[in-house]
């Protein structure tokens, strides 16, 4: 028998049987796993299903104005272009990669491969593009690219389902120039994932006026994140849906931004969508609470001539002015001062300025050794304590006793009652004063006229300057206080700065006998105001009044030649002072250097209306004929005509 | 010549083509949804539908001419084939691929061509001779094999190429290669695979696609040079896009795989899965959402569109289908004698079978995605005519088969009468024989019961079945 490829017909049959048994055994897998899928978890994937079309789109708010007194915008969400990249573009989305390739492949007509070549391109040019962006302002892009991946995974979280947030475009430059967004949109082509859309940058209508008050927004770093979500711990999931920080939320870093962000940031809204077949149905809508607007007490252009007044002499320092009957701050100048829509752009330049510091919040952060303005101060401690009269004389031989330092006249004041020691700032006096009173009495009344504590704004560079204590002293100097400790606090050196809002309030403090108010900035937010009456006989601040008044009204006032120029401007008292200050030393070099020239005071002398502190830094003289007329011409803006309102 | 379609008719295997023309019918269904789903599709049923009436054409064709005459043309068929496979690779690429030949108004697919070629070709080389019981008789076969898979595999189609494979793995296996051959061939196949080579991550693209090597790597080195994958050999050899579906088939309850390279599995699972015992998980809106974003809904994924309409009803009445044509056509394996029908029709069974089945094990998650239609249901010209040959050429062969003239082998054991029969019952100068009633015909009757082990087995030694080839 001829068998063709069989050793017998039979191995063909069982063969088969095998081949049917091997088609049984699939088809039961499959109908297995059929069952598994469609009948034991149906309603599982339908659920799935359902969930999979719904998404959560995040509806930001905007963020609220800041306005001066006169409801001028000071600080505003405004739309600017910015560079948004693909999330899925950063993520680096396989599914998205292969979509885009066969889109290039379909588009230009090419293979696979050549397609992917073209995408690899797009990819780089896409990342060097959005590199230099970023560097031309300083900008660390990886960080970026991480910030938006982490927001974006956080947000996920607190979902707890697919969020619009990992499909669309982030922001990743932002505010860009015109010419750049213009520029930018028509290489948009040769680029890949990368997209030119609008979206809400901050925008300050006065630039660099006010810039340290207003203050400025920045993105929130990690910690900033986890201390400010650490509030919302517990709460359901709409509210921390609504009100958590992300990475690239915008948060106030600085300034009036800060201070009242709660009140400015408002809390976003979201949307659950469903979404099918590119229509959408909204299930459930939360709007946006837009951000509240926050009111200042200052008037803008009030703090713009003032800001002039020093930039125009080419001078540091600051300029306080405020209301005596309400503590309403009227200007908080700090100069040198910064472009706040120019910031990110210029922060390298700004941050690394050690010799003017142009970041620094003078008029509330920067702490200056007081000088003779302190003198106030140190009358009225030691007329309160009793260690002098009214009347009774100290004499001034040009230098404290026989060895000891030295008045700023050498030929010596000869003897004075204290409203002259205050007229004519006689150091001499005032050592006795200090000498008498002793540093731990001094320090109370010091404390006691807001003194070595912040003023209580809300701001957060508000500082609060030094007033040492006896037991300061023992802590930092491990040393018991000497007597020539209180010598110098006396005269407002040494172990003593303080703000020039301090100097300001404490101004105002004078002015209406004693009633000690915390000053304040803005009409919303803030800290509650501090209103308390300090301990002290009001026959005690009228003599200190007596004595301020003589320094700009009557001859040997040390102000008074700086107001003879301004007879409308009699009944202002003041205090001058020239404090000395160590040389400002950078890389080891002295970099400025001179005194710190203050005039302090308030106006008019009958029922006074506004209190003032003007310092000036490292000036080449003292503060009659530097910080003096500073102070006079902002008087004259003050009482003039365009200024009605502020008085 | 009445008598001749008379006999035409009879013996042509009607579940077999009820239960393709059923198929077909399921596939139009589903592609309708699949079009409403998707705009970019629109006019997929109306071109289906055209596809259907020349794929039923081709089919009957396929069955009009004796198959036998096809022999002679298997090399040069098989030659064209390749040819136009080499054609395929030099000419421009349509969407994206090396794939189609575009004629204007038709594309054509040469690997599916190719399929069908390869298995008349298998069938005539395989069809005397029992070299291939040697191992060494069994490289010819395979070369033969290895030809169109390499060009498709450039193309790139990963799935036709698979496909080859098995269909000759069950081709040889019903010609009687040695089991102890045929096994050995996967054992040293699968550990050459499988072997553990060293790979350099940074030299794989992207992120996502070291983490995909990552995912299927036996284990992980960092050197000095950077970091090294200890993979298979055959996934260092596989480009990015497979190994991300592997790594995507391998981690199926890792969200952040589903999300990424296993997307396509789990929205297949998931429309799948949805249609429940039914098919009424979803409503219109949705249902047409996730046909729209499952990649290729329409052709390698048809199947889980169909289980999201018709649900776990439909899915069945698929795979029974199916397994008509698969039962009815091992039934006509099983009666002819002729080794080129025999083989014919066990190589149409075997593609048939391991099309489905990787197909819609694919579907289900239960093999990586490989990119491979569903016979008769998925959209595409070339394939369903093609495929509409290849049951025509199923059923070609049983009509041809040998007429048993002998009565039925009862208990009394009659003597059977022997009727030398040349070919079957429309065979070249055919004279009809006796009358039909007293032959055994039919696999659709029961199987002769004389021997329990092998109810396919017909009465056996002798006599034999009367067949040209096996009379001495």
């Amino acid at each position: 028998m001829h068998h063709r490829g069989f050793g017998y017909a039979g191995v063909y049959k069982r063969r088969l049987k095998i081949f049917l048994g091997i088609v049984a055994v699939l088809f039961l897998a499959l109908t297995a796993r059929l069952a598994q899928l469609q009948l034991t978890q149906g309603e599982e994937f339908r659920r799935e299903a359902e969930g999979a079309l719904r998404t959560v789109r995040l509806l930001p708010a905007a963020r609220g104005a800041i306005l001066d007194r006169r409801g001028r915008v000071l600080a505003m969400d405004r739309r600017g272009d910015n560079f948004c990249l693909d999330y899925r573009f950063i993520a680096g989305d396989e599914r998205w990669r292969q979509y885009q390739v066969r889109r290039i492949a379909r588009e230009r007509n090419i293979d696979i491969d050549s397609a992917e070549e073209v995408f690899r391109e797009r990819e780089e040019r896409t990342w060097a593009v959005a590199r230099k962006l970023a560097d031309r302002r300083d900008q660390d892009l990886d960080e970026i690219v991480q910030r938006i991946v982490r927001r974006t995974q956080r947000i996920r979280e607190i979902v707890g389902q697919p969020v619009e947030e990992q499909t669309r475009a982030h922001p990743v430059i932002t505010g860009l120039e015109e010419a750049t967004a213009v520029e930018l949109k028509g290489r948009l082509d040769e680029m890949v994932g990368a997209s030119v859309l609008p979206g809400h940058v901050r925008y300050y209508p006065y630039g660099e006026i006010a810039c340290h008050l207003i203050g400025l927004t920045g993105p929130v770093s990690s910690e900033m994140q986890q201390q400010l979500n650490s509030r919302l711990a517990g709460s359901d999931r709409e509210v921390r849906l609504r009100d958590s920080y992300h990475d690239d939320d915008t948060l106030g870093i600085a300034g009036i931004e800060k201070m009242c962000e709660d009140i400015l940031r408002g809390r976003r809204g979201y949307r659950q969508v469903r979404r099918v077949n590119r229509q959408e149905q909204v299930l459930h809508q939360v709007a946006p609470e837009p951000g509240r607007p926050v009111h200042l007490t200052i008037d803008i252009k009030f703090q713009k001539e003032l800001t002039e007044l020093l930039t125009g002499q080419g001078y540091t320092g600051s300029i306080v002015m405020l209301s005596v009957e309400s503590g309403e701050v009227l200007a908080l100048v700090s100069v040198p001062t910064f472009n706040l829509n120019d910031y990110r752009r210029n922060y390298g330049d700004l941050i690394g300025d050690d010799v003017y510091l142009p970041l620094m919040h003078r008029a509330v952060g920067g702490l200056y050794p007081p000088g003779s303005t302190a003198k106030t101060v140190s009358a009225l401690s030691a007329l309160d304590h009793g260690v002098i009269s009214q009347d009774a004389t100290i004499s001034c031989a040009g230098r404290y006793g026989g060895d000891g330092p030295a008045c700023w006249n050498p030929h010596g004041h000869g003897p004075l009652a204290v409203i002259e020691a205050l007229q004519r700032s006689c150091n001499v006096y005032f050592y006795e004063v200090g000498d008498r009173l002793s540093i731990g009495p001094l320090s109370e009344t010091f404390r006691q006229m807001g003194f070595g504590e912040r003023p209580g704004t809300g701001l957060p560079e508000e500082r609060g300057g030094l007033v040492a204590t006896p037991q300061w002293v023992r802590q930092r100097r491990g040393r018991s206080a000497r007597r020539s400790d209180a010598w110098f606090i006396a005269i407002g050196q040494g172990m003593i700065s303080s703000t020039p809002l301090q100097m300001a309030n404490a101004m105002a403090t004078i002015a209406r006998d004693g009633r000690f108010v915390s000053p304040m900035v803005s009409l919303e937010g803030g800290l509650s105001r501090v209103r308390r009456q300090v301990d002290i006989d009001r026959g005690y601040f009228r003599t200190v009044r007596q004595g301020m008044f003589r320094v700009v009204n009557q001859p040997h006032g040390t102000a008074h030649s700086v107001f003879r120029s301004a007879p409308e401007l009699r009944g202002v008292c003041g205090k001058t002072g020239t404090a000395q200050a160590p040389p400002l030393v950078s890389d080891g070099q002295v970099v400025r250097q001179g005194n710190m020239a203050w005039f302090i005071g308030y106006a008019p002398n009958d029922n006074p209306k506004v209190a003032f502190a003007v310092v000036v830094e490292y000036a080449d003289d003292g503060g009659s004929r530097v910080a003096g007329p500073i102070a006079r011409d902002a008087l004259r803006i003050y009482y003039s005509d365009r200024y009605e309102h502020l008085r | 010549m009445n008598e001749g379609i008379r006999r035409y008719f009879r013996y042509t295997s009607w579940p077999i083509l009820l239960a393709t023309l059923g198929l077909v019918g399921i596939g139009l269904g589903a592609l309708s949804s699949a079009e409403q789903a998707d705009p970019r599709l629109s006019g997929i049923v109306i071109r289906q539908a055209a596809y259907a009436v020349a794929g039923i054409l081709v089919m009957a064709a396929a069955t009009l001419v004796p198959y036998r005459r096809f022999g002679p043309t298997a090399y040069p068929f098989f030659a064209l084939t390749l040819g136009l496979l080499v054609l395929v690779l030099m000419l421009p690429p349509v969407g994206g691929a090396r794939r189609w030949i575009d004629l204007g108004v038709f594309r054509i697919q040469p690997s599916e061509i190719a399929k069908l070629s390869l298995i008349v070709m298998l069938a005539w080389y395989l069809r005397h001779g029992d070299h291939y019981r040697r191992l060494r008789g069994l490289i010819i076969p395979f070369a033969l094999t290895f030809i169109p898979m390499g060009l498709i595999l450039v193309a790139p189609d990963l799935g036709t190429t698979l496909l080859l494979l098995p269909t000759l793995y069950f081709m040889l296996f019903m010609a009687g290669a040695k089991l102890r051959h045929l096994l050995g061939i996967i054992v040293a196949a699968t550990a050459l695979v499988l072997l553990p080579v060293p790979q350099k991550l940074s030299e794989t693209a992207g992120q996502s696609g070291q983490q995909a090597r990552r995912h299927v790597a036996y284990a992980q080195l960092s050197g000095d040079e950077g970091e090294y994958v200890v993979v298979p050999a055959l996934v260092r050899a596989m480009r990015p896009h497979q190994v991300r579906r592997l790594s995507g088939w391998l981690r199926q309850g890792d969200p952040a795989v589903a999300q990424d390279a296993g997307f396509q599995l789990r929205l297949s699972k998931l429309v799948l899965g949805a249609g429940g015992a039914t098919g009424q998980g979803m409503d219109e809106d949705a249902a047409k959402h996730f046909n729209r974003i499952l990649p290729e809904h329409h052709t390698d994924f048809i199947f889980a569109v169909v289980g999201g309409k018709w649900g776990f009803v439909g899915c069945m009445l698929v795979l029974l289908c199916y397994a008509v044509i698969l039962v009815f056509g091992a039934e006509i394996a099983a009666v002819t004698h002729d080794p080129f029908g025999r083989l014919l029709a066990v190589g149409v069974i075997g593609l048939l079978l391991s099309q489905v089945f990787i197909n819609v094990a694919v579907a289900m998650g239960l093999l990586p995605v490989t990119g491979m239609t569903l016979p008769l249901l998925s959209y595409g010209g070339s394939s369903l005519i093609v495929n509409c040959a290849a049951v025509g050429l199923l059923v070609n062969v049983g009509q041809r088969r040998p007429i048993l003239l002998s009565r039925r082998p009862f208990e009394h054991g009659e003597k059977r009468e022997k009727v030398p029969q040349p070919f079957g019952p429309l065979a070249e100068g055919h004279t009809p024989g006796p009358r039909p009633e007293s032959t055994v015909l039919s696999g659709s009757r029961p199987p002769a019961k004389q021997r329990k082990s092998r109810p396919l087995d017909r009465p056996s030694p002798s006599p034999a079945p009367v067949d040209s080839h096996e009379s001495r």
